[in-house]
């Protein structure tokens, strides 16, 4: 599998066009929804066991990087910052693509080889993101 | 995408053929063969033709739903004070229902298009994914749009709607990708294992990445 740029093909689903106007306006949801409301109602799954859940601190993470502290936010909850980041570089990328105009990168040939290790490393990734939380106690 | 099945080759669900059939009785038939035959309705939905159609079929149904449940949350809350800190100032006061009610299409479309791309990279991960994202996407557009009219039922219309969307997604990729139960079932309840039911004010669901690209 490798990634080549290409002109998007006659009836093709313009993914940066579309992830780009989604990103604006998740971005603008952020920054519109009022302070207190963007930590949430509260966990169930920690309000049931007294154990975080996987995205525990993802509020707080989001409301720190909202005041540019990302390492407040790391501290929060590491998985969310590292998923936010990539969907901003991506966000990034498509936008510039959009507006340039320019050929979209795509992967092409046979992933499956690959696929099971993707697989593995998002679950070690969560994994390891809810031993984090467990020990700082978040 | 060269094995993507051309739209004339499925008739589409009621709501695609509002044209004939009337915006209203699309409407109703489209929610009924969803909630209640979710297998035969995906089975005749068109895998391709926009994302448009069933955008606008979950924004309408998904805001009034969302709307109508944020009501009887809010109601609930002045009976039973069980709410506190940003729940109690969110639906507490006029002007918090007020700014909830308009951001709540933006919360529709995003939780939308987050929700299907995160369910179409697990659907890639596990090799499930058998058509484009344009397919998971109308998908779980019209599971959400259908179920969220459950949330008018008072108390338990919520819970009904959670759970009833998640068993109409699965049926509905099992029909409209051609994949296995286990396989959908993966794909959809992983981002609810997740975030296990946090309600965390529409962007957290920012867990998901952008990354997308034409993987097969």
């Amino acid at each position: 599998m490798r990634l080549c740029a290409r002109q998007l093909e006659p009836r093709e689903l313009d993914h940066e066009k579309l992830w780009a106007g989604v990103s604006l306006l998740a971005a603008g949801l952020a920054l519109a929804i009022p302070e207190g409301w963007r930590l949430g109602l509260g966990c169930p799954f920690k309000a049931v066991t007294g154990l975080p859940c996987l995205s525990c601190g993802s509020g707080r993470a989001l409301q720190a990087l909202l005041h540019f502290d990302p390492k407040t936010a790391l501290g929060c909850n590491p998985l969310f910052v590292a998923a936010l980041t990539l969907w901003g570089a991506f966000a990034l990328y498509a936008g510039v693509v959009v507006v340039l105009r320019a050929p979209r990168l795509r992967f092409v040939g046979d992933w499956q080889p690959l696929r099971a290790r993707v697989l593995a490393g998002v679950l070690l990734a969560a994994a390891a993101n809810w031993v984090y939380l467990l020990a700082r106690g978040i | 995408m060269d094995n993507v099945t051309p739209p004339t080759e499925r008739p589409g669900l009621p709501w695609e053929n509002r044209q004939q059939l009337g915006l209203v009785a699309a409407t109703i038939a489209t929610v009924r063969v969803v909630l209640l035959d979710a297998t035969a309705g995906f089975q005749v939905m068109r895998r391709q033709g926009g994302l448009g159609d069933p955008l606008l079929f979950a924004l309408i149904l998904g805001t009034l739903g969302g709307l109508a449940g944020i009501l009887w949350q809010a109601l609930m809350s002045l009976v039973t004070p069980v709410l506190t800190g940003a729940a109690s100032e969110m639906f507490e006061t006029m002007a918090g229902l007020g700014i909830f009610a308009v951001l709540m299409p933006a919360v529709v479309i995003v939780s939308l298009f987050v929700t299907a791309g995160v369910v179409h990279l697990l659907l890639l991960m596990v090799g499930a994914a058998r058509f484009g994202f344009e397919t998971t996407f109308r998908v779980i557009a019209y599971s959400y749009g259908s179920t969220a009219v459950l949330q008018v039922v008072p108390i338990f219309g919520g819970f009904a709607a959670a759970i009833w969307v998640l068993v109409a997604s699965i049926f509905g990729l099992m029909a409209a990708q051609e994949t296995t139960g286990a396989k959908a079932s993966f794909a959809v309840l992983l981002p609810l294992t997740l975030c296990c039911l946090c309600v965390c004010a529409g962007v957290a669901a920012a867990v998901a990445l952008g990354v997308h690209s034409g993987l097969k």
